[in-house]
């Protein structure tokens, strides 16, 4: 169920300079048809990359299609003055007043998927809400993409931003009045989840009307963030490649793989609706996290059939901790393992000193109540300072000695199953692959730990990291069809692609995008572009599992991976 | 609001815990070049999430039931949050001290303090650490934006003499690369042109696309893209030679800001400058630097940051080019390449009470001293040398104390508005004048970093 928020215009959303462009274009432009890629670099060979990130998972643009683009055609009444939205949660007020969401029914789906208790409940609360709506005078035109009263405001905001009046009015009028504000492009894109090899079109957006040609670029900034999902998503992806690498060589197996990466990360984004985006990437590869808001997009956005698509554990923070006193250590980690004895429970512990925690109070004190746990409730060490690699060896060796570990089938040692570690502090893809060579060589099998990612996971990423670029390739002027492109000769890594453009698989199965429109010929067989929005509307759309399907690790991969 | 793990948390205090105080601060870091921050963004999360009555029993009930789910048992303090809706009618009994926004405040000390303030509800203090940890961003934002502008004063002031413009001279190009729409944006513009509009006049007609947006935006500084295929060209042949004349006849009102996108910023530069230089010839200004026709700009906003912005400045000065000839655009490295530990954004419980009796407490683990936290309440005093400093351990006097009560029990008590925002933000003297304030620098780097 889409959640606009009602403030939300389309018209304010872009960058000024666009609001310029429509004069800019060659006269009797008819077409504008643009097309998204995560661009090849080709590195400069004195400057090694660690990581290579050769090919991106796609992921996010149904999440913006239907928050904001996606057409209302009623008037949605709304709570107008209500207090903050817990977006992460599963309902809002428009979700009381409007029945089962329509767009999780598909053809193939049949009905749509199942809603909780709650869900149930909310339609029988229907009646008397709206009633309660209509009495209050509560109404506000929610989630309209172009209304007269967002074009005045944009009009009035651009006169004072630039100083003049070149607010295009008339074409968004024309808009809001021939289509009710249903936007007159088409987007097509590669199935969400994909994982798709660097320089080939992910989607493209062309206008669909002959007087909106300017249209397409001027969505260009709203659709160009799906750069953080996708970044977000392959970055995950590539965690997961090494985790899986080396699970496998000291294991045998991928056993509880996915719960090896936590998203620590919601306090470090810049934003509420960041973690939500953020944390539903990092899930397309993992199913362990702390940033709740991750599962109210998924649910809402994408939809999913199990109840919910990331778990978590009780865990202790520095204040539970640091609030019993300095002498009381023991007493709060005495205290909450005994809170919590039939699941795990994560328990910080370097507020004074990680090696004495571990070997005096874990190792001596309370080890008694530690090898009572059972395998499916394990106390899980915390370290969370100092250099991560040399932490998490001294923390495996001293519980190794009070805590004796078995030799696996790989020959790598496990501790015993109710004591493991989580390292949650440093952890990026660089010291990630530093920790897990490092316990292969000192031959501690992957078993023994978890990862949790704050920063590095959700933050520390830009649009550059995959070089995310949106770019013109193709127009109509004066009736005819024109590729065109750029080509800095200061940097041929900019150059941009020709002409109309479509995704192929050759015979051998690589990935191939095909300029110039030489898609229409059959050689090459079918696009792998489809249309998913259409003059306002939503015409395919992909639910959670689809998405995680597409992106999971193949065969193929993990063979790569161990040679 | 909460991470997962913030849930379970009110099961793990002591018992009889009846207040947790907690405090924000950004962490020192040696070897880091931003000594002191800009406060800025409280007001808009408390605004947004925290003021009037935040809980409801329809909230509530969701939230059991989604936590049954995302922990698969119940650990949901579904009594304690019913207690703050019947007691307190949804409203927080939280009560938050903060520095006045838009303040600078040099690394390491307290910026806001926040505790409970009805012993019931001692586990909300750090129940809401998550969202207001996210504070990191706008502090870091504004202290980045702050330093760009050091960078462009010194430079303005020691190659023209003057700081006009200096407001404008830094604009924000990060609305596509950044993470979601709830963002912060910075102000104004002129019309500029992107790719798209130039190069889908094809292209051998460059020169077509250029003279179209001269005649449409004839008033004005309007900004063209010009490297879709060779921006030397484009300066030497077409706006230096075919477009010259209508170049020329633009005023500084509607001056024409050329843009290139591609190529090393500094190297790029300085050869567009020569170019530039021998089309329409160049003055010189009060301080003997050399500055274009008033008509004519360049601006650059590509691969800008911090050391680049420092890096292009020094290049055009060693080759006696004023700093007024240049606008800097400023895309991610402005608003995204940033996380919270560029500051070491921080937040810890310094002061509990239980059993009626307080306690200062704090993490100090040896593998890792830089992050030792701060003990017991605290507050934020100007000291007989005029440096900021944070008392700890409750022995700082009130009447002293900068932070003031921004929030208590689900309401906003103090407001500050962008001007006095701006107003306590603005750069100061021996910012602008770096040589000439050396001896009280050193007062401050050795205050700012413990050394006596």
């Amino acid at each position: 169920m889409e959640h606009r928020d009602a403030d939300f215009n389309i018209m304010l959303a872009t960058d000024s300079y666009k609001v310029t462009h429509y004069k800019q274009y060659p006269p009797n432009t008819s077409k504008v048809y643009s097309y998204f890629e995560c661009r090849e670099k080709r590195t400069d060979p004195t400057k090694s990359r660690k990581v290579k990130y050769d090919k991106t998972v796609f992921y996010g643009l149904q999440y913006i299609l239907y928050k904001y683009l996606k057409a209302r055609d009623h008037d949605m009444p709304v709570m107008r003055h209500w207090p903050p939205p817990w977006e992460h949660f599963i309902f809002s007020w428009e979700h009381f007043i409007h029945p089962t969401p329509t767009h999780r029914r598909s053809p193939q789906q049949g009905q749509s998927s199942a809603g909780s208790a709650a869900e149930q409940n909310s339609t029988a609360r229907l009646p008397l809400l709206k009633i309660h709506c209509i009495a209050q005078g509560h109404f506000s035109r929610a989630g309209k993409v172009v209304t007269p009263e967002k074009i005045q405001e944009a009009k009035e905001v651009y006169r004072e931003h630039f100083q003049d009046d070149v607010f295009n009015e008339k074409g968004w009028t024309y808009i809001l009045e021939k289509y009710n504000g249903h936007l007159p492009i088409e987007i097509k894109a590669v199935p969400e989840g994909s994982v798709i090899p660097r320089g080939n079109v992910l989607f493209t957006v062309e206008s669909t009307d002959p007087e909106c040609y300017w249209l397409t670029n001027w969505v260009e900034t709203i659709l160009v963030q799906i750069w953080y999902p996708i970044t977000v998503a392959t970055n995950s992806r590539e965690q997961k490649k090494i985790l899986a690498k080396y699970l496998l060589e000291t294991s045998g197996n991928l056993e509880k793989l996915e719960y090896k990466l936590h998203d620590f990360g919601y306090r470090g984004v810049s934003s509420q609706e960041t973690a939500g985006i953020g944390a539903s990437a990092h899930l397309v590869n993992f199913k362990g996290t702390d940033t709740v808001a991750g599962i109210g997009v998924i649910k809402k956005y994408y939809g999913t059939k199990d109840p919910v698509p990331g778990f978590s554990v009780p865990a202790a923070e520095h204040s539970t901790i640091t609030a019993w006193g300095k002498d009381h250590e023991k007493d709060a980690f005495e205290h909450i393992i005994k809170q919590f004895p039939s699941v795990p429970v994560s328990i910080v512990s370097d507020s004074y000193d990680i090696y004495n925690a571990c070997e005096k109070i874990w190792g001596e004190d309370l080890r008694g109540l530690i090898e009572k746990r059972s395998a499916d409730a394990p106390l899980v060490v915390r370290p969370d300072s100092g250099n991560p690699l040399d932490t998490v060896l001294k923390v495996l060796e001293i519980l190794g000695k009070k805590f004796i570990p078995v030799e696996n089938s790989k020959g790598f040692r496990v501790l015993p199953p109710y004591i493991r570690v989580i390292q949650g502090d440093g952890v990026d893809i660089n010291t990630l692959q530093e920790i897990v060579e490092g316990m292969k060589e000192h031959k501690w099998s992957i078993e023994n730990i978890a990862f949790g990612s704050g920063g590095a996971l959700l933050q520390k990423l830009t649009r550059d990291l995959l070089n995310c670029s949106f770019k013109c390739s193709y127009v109509v002027t004066n009736g005819l069809g024109v590729n065109v492109f750029k080509d800095p000769v200061a940097d041929p890594n900019k150059r941009s692609k020709k002409g109309r453009l479509s995704l192929h698989r050759t015979q051998s199965g690589d990935f191939v995008t095909l300029e110039e429109g030489k898609g229409d010929l059959e050689e090459y067989g079918v696009d792998l572009l489809h249309t998913v929005f259409q003059n306002g509307n939503i015409v395919k759309t992909y639910t959670f599992d689809e998405v995680r399907d597409n992106a999971k690790l193949k065969e193929s991969e993990l063979e790569e991976l161990l040679h | 609001m909460g991470c997962s793990t913030m849930i379970t948390h009110y099961k793990q205090y002591p018992p009889n815990v009846s207040k947790i105080y907690s405090y924000f601060e950004c962490r020192h870091k040696k070897g880091s070049q931003l000594n002191e921050v800009v406060f800025f963004g409280l007001q808009y999360l408390l605004k947004k999430y925290l003021a009037g009555p935040v809980i409801t029993e329809e909230k509530i009930q969701e939230a059991k039931l989604f936590y049954q789910m995302h922990f698969k048992q119940a650990v949901f303090d579904e009594e304690g949050w019913r207690k703050v809706l019947e007691k307190h009618d949804g409203r927080l009994p939280i009560r938050i001290k903060a520095v006045p926004e838009g303040r600078i405040i040099p690394r390491g000390n307290v910026l806001f303090t926040v505790e409970n303030t009805d012993p019931n509800f001692y586990w909300l203090t750090n129940y809401i650490e998550t969202m207001l940890v996210q504070m990191w961003y706008p502090i870091t934002v504004a202290t980045i934006s702050r330093e760009f502008k050091k960078i462009l004063a010194k430079h303005m002031k020691a190659t023209s003499g003057s700081l006009e413009g200096l407001d404008l001279k830094l604009h924000d190009f990060g609305y596509r690369g950044v993470s979601s729409q709830e963002h912060y944006k910075t102000e104004s513009i002129t019309p500029l042109l992107s790719c798209s509009t130039i190069i889908s006049w094809g292209r051998s007609r460059e020169k077509e696309a250029f003279e179209r947006v001269l005649d449409q935006f004839s008033s004005g500084p309007v900004s063209v893209v010009s490297d879709s295929y060779d921006i030397f060209n484009a300066c030497k042949h077409i706006w230096g030679d075919k477009l010259k004349e209508r170049v020329m006849e633009r005023s500084q009102d509607s001056c024409l800001v050329i843009r290139p996108d591609s190529g090393d910023p500094a190297e790029t530069l300085i050869e567009v400058l020569k170019i530039l230089e021998e089309c329409f010839g160049c003055s010189l200004n009060s301080v003997g630097y050399k500055v274009l026709p008033s008509y004519l700009r360049i601006i650059q906003g590509d691969g800008i940051d911090l050391n680049s912005v420092e890096e292009i400045l020094e290049k055009l000065s060693d080759e006696g080019w004023s700093a007024e000839n240049i606008f800097f655009g400023c895309g991610s490295a402005l608003l995204q390449k940033l996380n919270r530990d560029t500051l070491s954004c921080a937040f810890k419980c310094s002061y509990v009470e239980t059993n009626g009796k307080g306690m200062d407490v704090y993490k100090q683990p040896v593998t890792d001293l830089s992050k030792m936290s701060k003990r017991g309440q605290l507050s934020l005093r100007r000291n007989s040398d005029g440096f900021l400093e944070t008392i700890e351990r409750g022995a700082g006097k009130p009447e002293e104390d900068l932070l003031v009560t921004v929030f208590e029990n689900g309401m906003v008590v103090k407001d500050y508005s962008l001007e006095e925002i701006r107003k306590n933000a603005r750069l100061r003297d021996e910012e602008v004048n770096p040589t000439l304030h050396n001896h009280d620098q050193e007062l401050l780097h050795n205050h700012i970093n413990g050394i006596y």
